[in-house]
């Protein structure tokens, strides 16, 4: 536990108020977004490359989001089992004159299941494209345990060289637990996460009922509250979300997946 | 349409006498009561005096030239009408052939057509001097951030280090302070950014360069609109200058428009509305500096000239300052109450001379004109005529226009001999004040003339902070070595700078400011003498009331990034209740210095709170950011909390700061939680109080 904790610390120096890989978080698809990062210990999402390897088919999906009103979110993503990719596009828009803020960026990744184990790998590419056309990029490890509960663990930036030339890309280091069993005619999951924790740490719990061609959901977490929900076939799944924040505007994400 | 200008040798003189005969003939219909005596003289004067009016424009296409003008419509006349270019109340300003402004007379929806005259640029420890840095370093702070200071001049050296900036923190300052740039002496049309040209009458005329268009050229180290003259690129420097060269001005964090202007009446209008409808597009207070003048008008405020530019500040955070004029110690004006036969003599320091004097209804006047040898001219009220004699070509118009109270008699000589006196006599049929000017001090003087009411246009306009010079430098190293100017003593007015007050009688100016010797940054492209050069070739030295307005621009640059609502009156009440007054000042207000010298720290000290707002009302000075951000902040008067949010795309809480009730201003140093300085992107910054919060802005962090 010590040494956990100095390995922490260590990290902790190098972290940051907030973190330079934001954009790539925004790729999220509705689905995981609503879950505010419990998903990391679901299977079905591709957001921990240890959990790719547990995925039951493959997903292709593209999304959209209004972001607090303010900043506009397109990313399309493709997964299978044991491998997973995708690409993001986040505009801020004209904040000023000849002031864009606009990144693209990109993650891929694969992992191999060892029993109730997963671990894989992905590379994160950034390239912020306004105010500064620049690039960097970074190593991830993730791990994924498929006991009663599921365990996600996502290790980022491991090995990382940052865009910005004064900024480092530090460690950061989430984890996510989740549940999900049947309840009687349909089934039913909730998880906990602690994401960023060498950033900006914060929890999450989240919750979904799955009734078979619809799904609800719901997330929680200090600054935001997360109603969504899905509906669904065997080949494809709409799945939406409205994201609820004391102080900022109501952001909304759309997904179309077809698998 | 190219409005390139500039004074052209006249050829085949005889061709164009016979052609201006031709068209003088077929435009004999017009409506003149509606011209102002300027155009009456293009169009019914002898063709020799035409032609020395014409030859303060640009070569032109004769028989039927393109002459700008000022259009005064009726409110119901269409936007649309040809030539039509910036509209401003009921004025707009516009070129037109001459015979189409004789055409545009005859329509009933047009009240008064006015000749768009020529006006003339006017000519460390400054700084200093004004107090700015008390305000750079205090307790709130600005440099003028989230401010847009315009000039609207001879144009900016934007390769001088103190207009540039280094974004990326590697020493090489790659990036423009400027954010638009209009050359109006450009030929051709080109770019035009979004906010010009969107409404009927916006002049789309030489070429509009964006900060990207900027900061290209500063790579490439080749700069086509350069600043040829170096007076704008000096009296930017005194306002605006970066530290990046070394000597910064008073403004150093405010954002820069510029207009290079062609140096008439109706280019600095269209070029100001340029500056503020950017500064609305990027929704920032702006203070626009207008160091240039001319003496064309009745010096009132009611010429299209004045009126216009009056109008244009019409909110609050708009503020124009202009320059008092550098004509303090020429006698190029008389005056005075009219009841017996008065005789002024003019003598003629060119061989044109223009001259206007001004008087108010009931007064009525015969004008007599003698020649140096003896030639008279005689006119009653309504008449006008010329006269050619052995000492040049005159012309005189003393119609009475229906349309105003105020009445002009206009004057010009051609072929003038320099020195060789002219009598203008004046006697009254209905008594009244008459005051006169010359349309310029290089023309001549009156030798019974007097250097009061010497404020030129548009340092008369109502709305309008105008700005008198005196003395802060009286020694400096040159190129050609030490100088030491002679006839100044620091901290006592310059000989130079003009007097109020306006013919109406207001107070004018309405503050003095540092004007000679004034060290700032020099155009390279200018041609200078090695006196006035600094030895570091960045800088150099000039004096004028054109030196003294910008010291007075970047003030109130300063008092606008601290409070963006304030407007022109606000500004110019605390310019005036901080205002010291010394020995050398004396008794105020008076008609030399206003209210006193200009301290600008004083000025934001004597200001009341600001109003309470409606709502919660947040707004970032400057933007992107790499070292700290500033915001400015207004409460609703009955909130009993407030926090500044900074949140990142996740919308995670990355900082927050409680805000005191009666505070303006608020710094975030980019450091979150843990301490450590956050990354670059995109964050969203709110104003949360009890009683509701503000819209997010978006904040980027770029290092």
């Amino acid at each position: 536990m010590r040494f956990l904790l100095v390995i922490l610390g260590i990290f902790g120096l190098w972290g940051r108020g907030a973190t330079v890989d934001v954009p790539l978080d925004l790729a999220r698809s509705a689905q995981a977004w609503c879950l505010l990062g419990v998903d990391l210990a679901l299977p079905d999402l591709a957001t921990n490359p240890g959990g790719l390897p547990f995925a039951a088919s493959w997903h292709l999906c593209s999304t959209f989001s209004s972001t607090f009103g303010v900043v506009r979110v397109w990313a399309i993503s493709l997964s299978t089992q044991g491998f997973g990719a995708e690409a993001v596009l986040v505009d801020g828009g004209e904040i000023g004159p000849n002031l864009h803020y606009r990144v693209w960026a990109g993650r891929a990744g694969a992992g191999l299941r060892l029993g109730q184990f997963g671990l894989g790998g992905q590379v994160r590419v950034l390239r912020p494209e306004q105010p500064k056309a620049l690039l960097g990029g970074a190593l991830d490890l993730g791990f994924f345990w498929a006991g009663p509960v599921y365990v996600g663990i996502l290790a980022e930036s491991l090995v990382s060289f940052s865009p910005y030339p004064h900024e480092g890309w530090p460690p950061d280091l989430s984890l996510a637990a989740a549940w999900r069993g049947d309840l009687g005619g349909f089934s039913g999951t909730v998880g906990v996460g602690f994401m960023d924790l060498l950033s900006l740490p914060a929890w999450a719990l989240a919750g979904a009922l799955d009734f078979g061609s619809v799904e609800l959901r719901l997330g929680l977490r200090a600054t935001a509250l997360s109603l969504g929900g899905s509906v669904e076939s065997s080949w494809f799944a709409l799945d939406w979300v409205f994201t609820l924040h004391p102080a900022l505007p109501l952001s909304f994400r759309v997904s179309f997946t077809l698998r | 349409m190219s409005r390139a200008r500039g004074p052209k040798p006249v050829k085949c003189r005889a061709v164009k006498l016979l052609l201006l005969l031709i068209l003088a003939a077929t435009l004999a219909w017009a409506s003149p009561e509606k011209l102002d005596p300027a155009l009456r003289a293009l169009l019914f004067s002898p063709p020799e005096t035409q032609l020395t009016l014409l030859s303060a424009y640009p070569e032109q296409a004769l028989p039927d030239p393109e002459i700008p003008v000022f259009v005064e419509l009726a409110p119901s006349a269409p936007s649309t009408l040809p030539g039509l270019r910036s509209r401003v109340g009921t004025w707009a300003t516009a070129s037109l052939p001459l015979s189409q402004i004789a055409q545009l007379a005859e329509r009933a929806d047009v009240l008064r057509i006015w000749a768009s005259r020529p006006v003339e640029p006017l000519l460390d420890l400054s700084v200093p001097e004004v107090g700015a840095p008390l305000l750079w370093y205090g307790s709130p702070s600005t440099t003028g951030q989230g401010v847009v200071l315009g000039f609207v001049d001879s144009g900016l050296d934007i390769l001088h280090p103190a207009f540039r900036v280094d974004r990326n923190a590697d020493g090489i300052p790659e990036g423009s302070r400027v954010l638009f740039y209009w050359d109006q002496t450009s030929g051709g049309i080109g770019w035009f950014p979004p906010f010009w040209g969107d409404e009927p009458g916006e002049g789309l005329y030489g070429q509009v360069y964006a900060q990207r268009d900027l900061e290209a050229a500063i790579t490439a180290n080749y700069w086509p609109a350069s600043d040829t003259l170096g007076h704008g690129t000096h009296v930017a420097g005194i306002a605006a200058a970066g530290p990046a060269g070394g000597l910064p001005g008073v403004a150093p964090g405010a954002d820069i428009v510029v207009v290079k202007t062609n140096f008439y009446e109706d280019g600095v209008v269209d070029g100001l509305k340029f500056v503020f409808e950017a500064a609305e597009y990027l929704g920032r207070p702006v203070v626009v500096n207008l160091s240039l003048g001319g003496h064309a008008g009745p010096h009132d405020g009611t010429s299209p000239f004045e009126r216009m530019i009056s109008d244009l500040v019409d909110r609050p955070g708009r503020i124009i300052v202009a320059a008092a004029g550098n004509e303090g110690a020429k006698k190029i004006h008389v005056g005075g109450e009219i009841r017996d036969r008065t005789t002024w003599t003019l003598v003629p320091a060119s061989a044109t001379v223009i001259a206007r004097f001004w008087y108010e209804l009931p007064g009525q006047f015969r004008i007599q004109v003698t020649s140096p040898r003896g030639e008279t001219l005689l006119l009653l009220p309504g008449q006008a005529r010329g006269l050619t004699t052995s000492s040049g070509v005159l012309w005189v118009d003393n119609s009475l226009s229906p349309a105003s109270q105020t009445q002009q008699v206009f004057l010009t000589l051609s072929g003038s001999l320099p020195g060789e006196p002219w009598k203008i006599t004046f006697e009254p049929v209905f008594p009244g004040r008459v005051d006169g000017w010359l349309e310029s001090a290089s023309m001549g003087s009156f030798s019974e003339g007097d250097s009061t009411m010497t404020i030129a246009e548009p340092g008369n306009a109502r709305r309008v902070i105008t700005v008198g010079a005196y003395v802060t430098r009286i020694t400096w190293n040159s190129q050609a070595g030490p100088q030491h100017a002679e006839g100044y003593t620091v901290q006592d007015l310059a000989p130079f700078s003009s007097q109020g007050p306006t013919r109406d009688g207001r107070l004018k100016p309405d503050l003095a400011a540092p004007g000679a010797w004034i060290v700032s940054a020099r155009s390279r492209e200018a041609q200078v003498s090695p006196w006035y050069a600094l030895p570091d070739g960045e800088h150099m030295v000039l004096a004028g009331t054109s030196m003294a307005a910008p010291h007075v621009a970047g003030s109130c640059a300063l008092l606008l990034s601290l409070r963006p609502s304030l407007s022109w009156q606000e500004v110019l009440e605390a310019l005036q209740a901080g205002a010291r007054v010394d020995a050398y000042v004396g008794p105020t207000p008076n008609a030399r210095w206003g209210r006193g010298k200009l301290q600008v720290a004083q000025a934001w000290a004597t200001m009341a709170a600001p109003p309470p707002a409606a709502e919660p009302w947040l707004s970032l000075l400057g933007n992107p950011v790499s070292t700290s951000a500033l915001f400015r902040y207004q409460l609703p008067e009955n909130v009993s909390w407030a926090e500044l949010r900074v949140y990142d795309l996740l919308g995670r809480l990355v900082w927050r700061a409680v805000l005191d009730r009666s505070g303006e201003t608020v710094r975030w140093d980019l450091l979150g939680p843990n301490g450590l300085q956050v990354a670059s992107g995109l964050y969203l910054v709110v104003l949360v109080t009890d009683r509701g919060a503000s819209e997010p802005l978006r904040l980027v962090v770029s290092r």
